[in-house]
């Protein structure tokens, strides 16, 4: 794991960004609600506790209806806004752009099977290049599993006889946990893996040590008896 | 509620001291178990829901000890997946879904309606028995054969691929659904037909119309529960392929069935609550509620939206990017209500006259963790958040603030209002107002760092978890001490004052609600004379109200 601490988790792909200041904005909002809140409250139960001088004549029968009217009317279009914020954020970064890196996953009870572009294959570990948009494309053979790596903020269930896409592109050199979401059995919190994030030129080079490894082992393979 | 005319206080028709309260009506097993009288049938129902919560609370706390330590303290994760699973099961559909309306609705609605009964009070008792033993059958089965799916029961993993005896415990929760749709017809014809003279809609307390949105919910969303819990069983017993993607079935059938029915659940569980806390806050502010139309209307609205708002379960399930935006709009505008009804209860304490008994102090910490609860259900409801944040203890804590903060709270607020009405005993105040803090305290302690976990990327549901989690597993598990402890206190409190506590007279807290206008315990059927209503409930400005001083009106 690369950096990063509780409560400022590591941000490690273009999205991650965008999504946490949606966060930490709503997380603002609902501090000065609460605040507000427990203001209201604290200031009113000491305020007006029995026997206190405070003033408790009636309101007016008017005031009720038009304190009603503004915060309902004021909360509707907070809410409004905020919704507007969040889902514009969400369909701006839905299509992927026409290039992507192609990985296929498959997972099963309970491990990650990962096939790279020019066929290479992993378990439980994916090899990225930074900066390039990566597009899964992902199925599960037996139950629903979830693809979930914090540091891109993503996450997507996998459904068996379904294939799903998830895009990302990731921007920050370094290792990051991938974890299954989805309940999904007995082995489902040991099923874990590794995302490797690694700079284009090491990414290729990996990416040709590793396809060299297996034509090697495919040939020795084809010559056992 | 400013446009009903407040007059004076009616005499209110008191049953003669002479008159037999409804405990006294008979003492053996049989008058117990076979009544038809509500506040009986209540009774069982309460001994019911507190078996099951200590049942669940037990298994919360065996998943607190176990998260201790990353790689699993006590159990193995076979064992960890069961424990998970019966704590859902059992808190949700046996004592959070029946716990306010069966107990609290049960005894009071009647009471505050001025009716002698429920509408059909020989249903009513059938209801309490298919809860029971369903819930029985259930429970033995989940602990005899274990189930691991988790109380969502998510397919095709529940249907193909967990062991245990799946199918025993859905045909259990299955039977448990008549009971909710028993109760809920019984309460929705209660309110309709048996209101006593002069008792108009608008002049019906908040907790009444919280049982009848309550109600509504029950009867049309449980039958879409019972619909898919039976096609688990027709799944997993008769080899249909429903949602078996392999031979042409849907995993994700499931779970839009099961959460239409299990997202309006959440509003079962949460309207009573937000009714409780209406009767309570007014009663030790003595004042008026702020906004009781808008409180009826809100009520409504959030029973009416909670229906389509099911698929913000589901954004990263792979349904179309376009129905997450609709549920997520609707979802913010179920929050809308919710919010008003958060002001209106400020509001109402408002040049109130407020004391801090232990019902008030539940009730003012509903107010505050419900707050939380729902913020960070806005939080949920934005779909680039929610995808990040989805399945994380950040969901856990979320819904445990509107359910335990929420739900739990009221129930207790609810309790120690009542409890005086219900046994015709008093309780320690100092005793409960410690538990009361005791349980915001601990509450908070053992939620609030599931938050920060969540946002740290800390998956539910894992018996095992990574090593960098383990400093805010173990703040939340010292917590859940705490909040143990606070659950067990009223036991011995509240189980004291039924054999030395000092006796409760009628209205002990000077409340106006019609519950409070006859002895305490109430006779076998509620009133001497039906009472005649000529007010709105909330009778309580400083001015006319007798429990004060005259100085501080003005």
């Amino acid at each position: 794991m690369a950096g990063g601490t509780a409560f400022l988790p590591v941000e490690a792909a273009k999205q991650a960004g965008a999504v946490d200041v949606l966060f930490y904005g709503e997380v603002g909002i609902s501090v000065l609600v609460s605040l507000i809140v427990a203001c209201l409250v604290v200031g009113f139960v000491t305020r007006y506790r029995r026997g206190s001088p405070a003033s408790r004549r009636k309101l007016p029968q008017a005031f009720s209806h038009e304190v009603e009217i503004i915060w309902t009317v004021g909360t509707f279009f907070a809410f409004v806004a905020i919704f507007w914020w969040a889902a514009t954020l969400n369909l701006i970064h839905l299509r992927p752009p026409d290039h992507t890196l192609d990985i296929r996953v498959v997972a099963k009870q309970w491990m990650w099977k990962i096939e790279q572009p020019n066929g290479v294959r992993e378990i439980d570990a994916m090899h990225l290049p930074v900066d390039t948009p990566v597009r899964l494309i992902m199925t599960s053979q037996d139950v629903i599993h979830s693809f979930y790596v914090s540091a891109f903020r993503a996450k997507q269930d996998v459904v068996p006889g379904r294939v799903e896409t998830l895009w990302f592109t990731p921007d920050r050199i370094g290792t990051y946990q991938l974890l299954c979401a989805e309940y999904c059995g007995l082995g489902h919190s040991l099923m874990r893996g590794e995302i490797t994030v690694m700079s284009k030129a090491d990414y290729a080079r990996w990416c040709a040590r590793m396809k060299a490894a297996a034509q090697v082992k495919t040939a020795r393979n084809g010559e056992a008896p | 509620m400013t446009d009903i005319p407040f007059q004076s206080l009616p005499e209110a028709p008191r049953a003669p001291a002479t008159v037999k309260s409804y405990l006294d009506e008979g003492h053996t097993l049989a008058s117990w178990l076979f009544t038809t009288d509500h506040k009986r049938i209540a009774i069982l129902y309460a001994i019911g829901i507190t078996i099951f919560f200590f049942i669940g609370g037990f298994a919360a706390m065996l998943i607190r000890i176990q998260l201790l330590t990353p790689n699993g303290t006590i159990v193995s994760p076979e064992l960890y997946n069961r424990i998970f699973t019966i704590h859902g099961i059992v808190m949700v559909w046996f004592f959070l879904v029946p716990s306010i309306p069966t107990t609290m609705g049960n005894f009071f609605l009647p009471l505050m309606i001025g009716a002698r009964d429920v509408a059909f009070p020989r249903l009513n008792i059938i209801s309490f028995w298919i809860f029971f033993l369903g819930a029985l059958f259930t429970v033995v089965c989940i602990v005899s054969g274990g189930v691991d799916t988790g109380w969502t029961f998510y397919t095709p993993y529940s249907t193909l691929y967990s062991n245990g005896h799946v199918i025993a415990a859905a045909i259990g929760i299955f039977i448990v659904g008549f009971s909710s749709i028993a109760t809920g017809v019984n309460f929705l014809t209660t309110v309709h037909t048996m209101r006593t003279e002069g008792m108009t809609w608008f002049r019906l307390p908040l907790f009444v119309w919280a049982m009848y949105a309550t109600s509504f919910v029950m009867v049309l969303a449980t039958p879409v529960l019972a619909a898919s819990l039976l096609m688990i069983v027709a799944e997993r017993a008769l080899g249909m392929p429903l949602f078996n993607p392999h031979n042409g079935g849907d995993p994700i059938l499931f779970q839009h069935l099961f959460w239409f029915y299990s997202h309006p659940a959440v509003y079962i569980m949460i309207l009573p609550a937000m009714g409780v806390v209406s009767e309570v806050i007014p009663c030790f502010a003595r004042r008026v509620i702020f906004g009781y139309r808008f409180m009826v209307y809100a009520m409504m609205m959030i029973a009416l939206i909670g229906f389509s708002v099911w698929g913000h379960h589901m954004f990263v399930s792979g349904q179309s990017p376009f129905a997450n935006i609709y549920f997520s709009f609707l979802s913010f505008m179920v929050a809308v209500p919710s919010a008003i009804k958060v002001f209106n209860w400020s509001a109402s304490l408002f040049r109130g006259s407020i004391t801090l008994e232990a019902p008030m102090f539940y009730a003012l910490g509903f107010v505050g963790l419900f707050t939380i609860g729902g913020l960070t259900g806005l939080m949920l409801a934005s779909v680039p958040v929610d995808i990040d944040l989805t399945d994380t203890y950040f969901v856990v804590a979320h819904f445990h603030y509107i359910m335990v903060g929420g739900s739990v709270s009221a129930f207790f607020a609810g309790l120690h209002y009542w409890w005086p009405k219900i046994t015709g005993k008093l309780y320690n105040e100092r005793a409960a107002r410690l538990a009361a803090l005791l349980m915001f305290i601990g509450f908070n302690l053992t939620f609030f760092p599931q938050f920060i976990l969540g946002w740290a990327g800390m998956p539910r549901r894992y018996a095992t978890y990574p090593p960098e989690f383990q400093l805010w597993h173990v703040a939340s598990s010292l917590g859940a001490a705490v909040l143990a402890l606070a659950y067990i206190m009223p036991l011995f409190y509240l189980g004291w004052s039924l054999y030395r506590g000092g006796k409760a007279s009628a209205n002990p807290w000077h409340a106006t609600g019609l519950e409070w206008q006859t002895a305490s315990p109430p006779p076998k059927d509620n009133f001497a004379v039906p009472p005649r209503v000529t007010h709105g409930p909330y009778f309580y400005h400083a001015d006319n109200d007798p429990s004060q001083p005259t100085k501080n009106a003005s």
